[in-house]
């Protein structure tokens, strides 16, 4: 099972509770045994979909063939540690306003498994701690 | 192990088969976390009944369909009018991820276990 998780919180959506990010272990897998490709190939098509969102074009939106079979057909990177994976996570499934800017405190953190809580009591209000 | 590339897949009659895009099993309550999943690279909880599914290998477009079932808990029979369906709102359908909401009679739930496929190209 997962080691780690990634708690962050969206700066667009302020008003949302912080968001927990819950890694696949089939997925981790594949990352630490090298079988996934640059994380440009995911940045490239997040790219081309964004513009057909600003552009109100999303619906019926398609990618670019070539573009697309790159998740498949691009070198792989080679072996990833569990660390280095959640790390590659972390720019592929989290929005790159969370990571990328920077703000006036840290948005996302990668913690440990036991750290987020089990009570779910308030889920609707949850923060991320400084 | 070997692997199969093809890119139709059809019976002896010529009737196409068709494969699911990915697919997940769920804890939605206490310490959420995966027990099993197909072509999924993590799951965003973002609030109660609320999560983002995030697939390994996005979809080449947008249209695609998705369909799921719930249990309340491990002591009681499926509640009834509790259902897991895909947020059509703003982004939350995109080629590389879903949003689903888990609600009963309307109102968001953490269920013990949430169950969802989806599949199209």
């Amino acid at each position: 099972m997962a080691s780690y998780r990634v708690i962050y919180e969206e700066p667009d959506y302020p008003e949302q509770p912080a968001m927990v990010l819950v890694p696949s272990d089939n997925w981790l897998a594949d990352a630490m045994a090298g079988k996934l490709p640059p994380i440009s190939v995911y940045w490239e098509l997040q790219d081309d979909e964004q513009k057909a969102i600003d552009e109100g074009r999303h619906d019926n939106f398609e990618h670019d063939p070539s573009k697309w079979e790159k998740q498949f057909t691009a070198p792989r990177i080679g072996k990833l540690t569990e660390e280095e994976a959640m790390e590659y996570l972390v720019m592929k499934d989290i929005p790159r306003r969370v990571w990328a800017v920077e703000y006036n405190r840290p948005m996302f953190k990668i913690i440990k498994t036991e750290q987020v809580p089990s009570d779910r009591q308030f889920r609707g209000a949850w923060e991320m701690t400084q | 192990m070997s692997t199969i590339k093809v890119n139709n897949l059809e019976n002896a009659s010529g009737v196409g088969r068709y494969t699911i895009h990915a697919w997940v099993c769920f804890t939605g309550s206490g310490t959420v976390s995966i027990r099993n999943s197909e072509n999924i690279s993590s799951l965003t909880d973002s609030g109660t009944g609320m999560y983002f599914i995030n697939y390994s290998n996005n979809f080449s477009n947008t249209n695609y369909a998705g369909g799921g079932a719930v249990r309340h808990d491990t002591t009681s029979n499926n509640r009834e009018n509790t259902f897991v369906n895909f947020r059509r709102i703003s982004d939350s359908i995109a080629t590389s991820k879903a949003g689903l909401s888990v609600s009963n009679s309307g109102s968001p739930v953490d269920d013990e276990t949430v169950t969802f496929m989806v599949t199209g190209e």
